[in-house]
């Protein structure tokens, strides 16, 4: 339940009012400062949304204000998401009196949360910063140990102020190299001599950084130096510079505009005793505007050989780590997997590594926060993503390997880090849990589709099918000497056509050879009629039409006698015994055909002899007979 | 016109019977043993069980199936393509044959040929495409010769005549086309990584290496050397014949 409360916070993040439970607060680490001092002043800003703004800081004109960095904490409890922001400041005073910070501000979603002022009662420095005039022939140790700096590689002084040989105040402003890469850290130092008493603290104007992103990089650090044999007391002030292009980058001047005491200029030797003695001990203060000389700087583009394919731009030199907040759950319920990035370079420009595929997790939008400290003049710390992952099935499930590129200049080479895989054992969920097997179904919360969670083979078959339609074609294929009937029936049907158009070119001899045929069905259909008259009729027919055929004569009008000279003249070689047998067949027919009715059933037995006879001799004069 | 339908019955009894012949063999033997893990036994099962009917598809898949859980995806690939050879219509088949075909760097569709064709073309196996050929052929012969046999028929059966043979010759086209792909030689490579050298022996250079899957055409054989071509990448070689699982 718990797990589905989270999803739906993580779901409903954008619905959230960005302002609902927006909170800001102030601390400042001390409410009393002197000169040489400095107020830390923290403002956290809490709310329930994973990115929260910045502060609006007012204007601020008792102090030089510079940050010191950031730190964030993003917690899930309860499903309910919350986030706080801690901005760190360094105020450094200016002028001695009370100053108050005004409210601080901050605007999310049309809601707006403000700090209460606080108050900073600013006092004289405890002891003068600087001895006046010439330097001590030891030098004083200084009040504080001065910074390690490293070998200036770029300097650039102010115009001096006071004498040509020794001023008394000037600016001068160095990088710690002269050629980076784009990305890569560059300090700038800006260091504030004096080697006169100051009224109040100097005010810092920064320089023109175009070009470039710019992280301060306080506290202010204090030291005496001696120049020309004049004993100084340096205020220096550092940033942090990310160069973003390529080319010769102007670094603008640095100014500075301070107030410094000096005596009145009255002769001591005037006549005057009433201007001698009222400008005893006199100082008037003078003010004074410094600049630095601009600075340049090369920047060179990032090489080309060997840059890994996820590499996104960052600088420095990173660590990446990979964590869960736990190793055993259920489907689902919520994962935190926690990528951490470590280092020094511009966090803040490091792009979230890619996250791998993970077909059987339901991933949400990462949630990023940033730790920004600054120690030993190197911008560094970590960026935190932490991303929800819900698993959607059982099983030991594997998150693997996330890949950070980034470019090391030192080694001037780029770096591939990646992190262990995780496994994280997942139990079946409960009822109301997303599916273990097989398709996701689109929830309600993202109605998403089908997700293809793992791709593997289809499974056995069950049930085999048994293939009728393939089979029988198949068996068709394989079918051999079958395939000859149909060739043998249209093999036959083309020549009884071949046949027929034969017989259709010539009907005489058609008709000839057709003879016999047509006589013998007549003389069976004959034979099947029960009456005999009508039977010997029928015979009659089939012997004058066999013989007419055979003689290409009309049957109609043919006669006994007629048939008999046609077949003497046209056949000569039939016998005189087949046309005897001829007439003899003929007169029998003729007498059966006309006998009385009353020896009908005689006469039946005698026309079942007659057509035998009539076989006999067609089938006789079927062999004599030529075309 | 009874005589004609009595041809017809004649002409198809002799391979009525063998359509008949019940096609799956019942696998519950090889089923165990897949679902229990022991694909080496599924694997000689499905062997055994394609003695008896080597036109099985169901048999192949299944054998392929085995095959790859045994870690064997040449073998497998040449059974799904057997399988894929008989019915090419089996949305299993065709899944599981892309399936371990992608493994290889291979596709079922080949690069460039749009799926939709490739599908369309394989729709009718080669023996299904030959039995439809014949079918067409025996109809446009019956048709043809009862137009000559009886001309009264002639009138009414001249659009079915010529509907036949237009199937005749659209089936016997497209049977002719996949025949000449299915009836060359073909073979998978079953070797993990196998060295294709450029002559029939070990003395010969290695002119390439192939991964275990790719399909292959076979052109010759020298001793126990075949002379081979990968398919996708159009390259020529010879390889050792125990490394190719023939299709």
């Amino acid at each position: 339940m718990r797990s589905w409360r989270l999803l739906l916070a993580l779901a409903l993040w954008p619905a959230v009012p960005a302002g609902a439970q927006l909170s800001i607060s102030a601390q400042a680490d001390k409410t009393q400062v002197s000169l040489d001092d400095q107020v830390v002043l923290a403002v956290t800003i809490t709310g329930i949304q994973a990115s929260l703004p910045d502060p609006q800081l007012p204007a601020l004109q008792n102090f030089s204000v510079y940050s010191s960095g950031r730190s964030q904490s993003i917690s899930f409890v309860n499903g309910q998401i919350s986030s706080s922001v801690t901005h760190t400041f360094v105020l450094v005073p200016r002028v001695v009196g009370t100053a108050i910070i005004p409210p601080i501000t901050v605007s999310a979603g049309g809601a707006t949360a403000r700090t209460e002022p606080i108050e900073i009662q600013v006092v004289r420095q405890t002891s003068p910063p600087v001895p006046a005039g010439p330097a001590p022939a030891v030098q004083a140790p200084p009040a504080q140990p001065p910074a390690p700096r490293p070998a200036a590689a770029s300097r650039q002084t102010a115009r001096p102020s006071g004498t040509a040989a020794v001023p008394d105040v000037f600016v001068t402003m160095e990088l710690d190299k002269r050629k980076a890469f784009v990305n890569e850290q560059v300090t700038l130092s800006v260091q504030f001599h004096t080697a006169v008493s100051l009224l109040g603290n100097p005010q810092y104007v920064p320089p023109q950084l175009e070009g470039f992103l710019a992280e301060d990089l306080p506290p202010l650090r204090h030291y005496n130096e001696t120049r020309n044999g004049r004993n100084y007391y340096v205020t220096e002030i550092k940033t942090a510079l990310f160069p973003l292009r390529t080319g010769r980058l102007t670094i603008g001047a640095a100014t500075v505009h301070c107030q410094i005491q000096q005596q009145t200029n009255v002769d001591p030797f005037s006549p005057d005793f009433f201007e001698r003695f009222f400008s005893q001990g006199l100082m008037t203060a003078q003010t004074r505007t410094l600049s630095s000389q601009p600075l340049k700087l090369e920047v060179t583009a990032l090489p080309d050989a060997g840059k890994p394919i996820d590499f996104s731009g960052a600088v420095g030199r990173f660590s990446l780590a990979a964590a869960t907040d736990k190793n055993r759950t259920k489907v689902g319920d919520a994962v935190n997997l926690t990528l951490t990035v470590q280092g020094t370079g511009d966090l803040k420009a490091i792009a979230e590594p890619a996250m791998p595929s993970l077909p059987s997790w339901r991933v949400f939008d990462p949630v990023t926060s940033v730790n920004l400290q600054k120690k030993g003049d190197l911008v560094q710390g970590s960026k935190i993503i932490r991303t929800v992952l819900v698993p959607r099935v059982s099983g030991d499930l594997t998150i693997p390997p996330v890949s950070l590129s980034y470019f090391d200049p030192t080694r001037n080479d780029y770096v591939r880090l990646k992190t262990r895989p995780l496994t994280v054992s997942v139990a079946p969920g409960g009822p109301s849990a997303v599916p273990t097997v097989g398709y996701i179904a689109p929830s309600a919360a993202s109605a998403q589709g089908i997700i293809r969670v793992n791709e593997d083979l289809a499974f056995l078959k069950v049930r085999p099918r048994r293939a009728m339609f393939t089979r029988g074609l198949e068996a068709i294929a394989a079918a051999g000497l079958v395939h000859i009937l149909p060739f043998a029936f249209f093999l036959w049907a083309l020549a009884l056509n071949a046949y027929r158009g034969r017989l259709a070119a010539n009907p005489q001899g058609a008709r000839f050879r057709g003879a016999l045929k047509a006589a013998a069905a007549r003389v069976r259909q004959a034979r099947g009629d029960g009456d005999a008259q009508e039977a010997a009729a029928l015979m009659t027919e089939a012997l004058t039409g066999y013989l007419a055929g055979k003689l290409g004569e009309p049957t109609a009008g043919l006669t006994m006698r007629r048939a008999q000279e046609l077949l003497q003249k046209r056949q000569p070689q039939v016998s005189q015994e087949s046309i005897e047998r001829i007439r003899s067949v003929w007169e029998d027919l003729d007498l059966s055909r006309f006998a009385p009715a009353a020896a009908s059933a005689q006469n039946a037995e005698a026309v079942e002899t007659l057509g035998q006879k009539l076989l006999l001799l067609l089938e006789a004069l079927e062999k004599e007979l030529k075309r | 016109m009874n005589f004609a339908w009595l041809a017809i019955f004649l002409a198809l009894a002799p391979v009525l019977p063998a359509a008949a012949t019940p096609g799956p063999v019942p696998d519950s033997e090889g089923l165990r043993f897949y679902s229990q893990g022991n694909y080496q036994a599924a694997v000689q099962w499905y062997r055994q069980a394609l003695h008896g009917d080597p036109r099985n598809a169901d048999l192949h898949y299944d054998l392929g199936n085995a095959l790859f859980k045994n870690g064997q995806t040449g073998r497998a690939i040449a059974s799904f393509q057997r399988a894929f050879d008989i019915r090419p219509r089996d949305a299993d088949i065709r899944q599981n044959l892309d399936f371990a075909l992608r493994r290889a760097g291979e596709e079922l569709a080949p690069a460039g040929v749009p799926p939709l064709i490739f599908f369309a073309f394989h729709l009718l196996s080669e023996r299904e495409l030959a039995g439809l050929h014949w079918l067409a052929c025996w109809l446009l012969l019956v048709l043809a010769g009862l137009c000559l046999w009886k001309e009264s028929l002639r009138l009414r059966l001249l659009s079915w005549s010529l509907a036949a043979g237009l199937l005749w010759s659209a089936f016997g086209v497209w049977w002719l086309a996949v025949r000449s792909g299915v009836s060359q030689q073909r073979g998978v490579l079953a070797a993990a990584s196998a060295e294709i050298r450029s002559g029939p022996g070990e003395n010969f250079n290695v002119s390439f290496t192939a991964p275990e899957g790719r399909r292959l055409q076979i052109f010759s054989q020298e001793g126990d050397w075949l002379e081979i071509g990968v398919l996708k990448e159009g390259v020529k070689g010879w390889i050792p014949a125990a490394a190719i699982e023939p299709i």
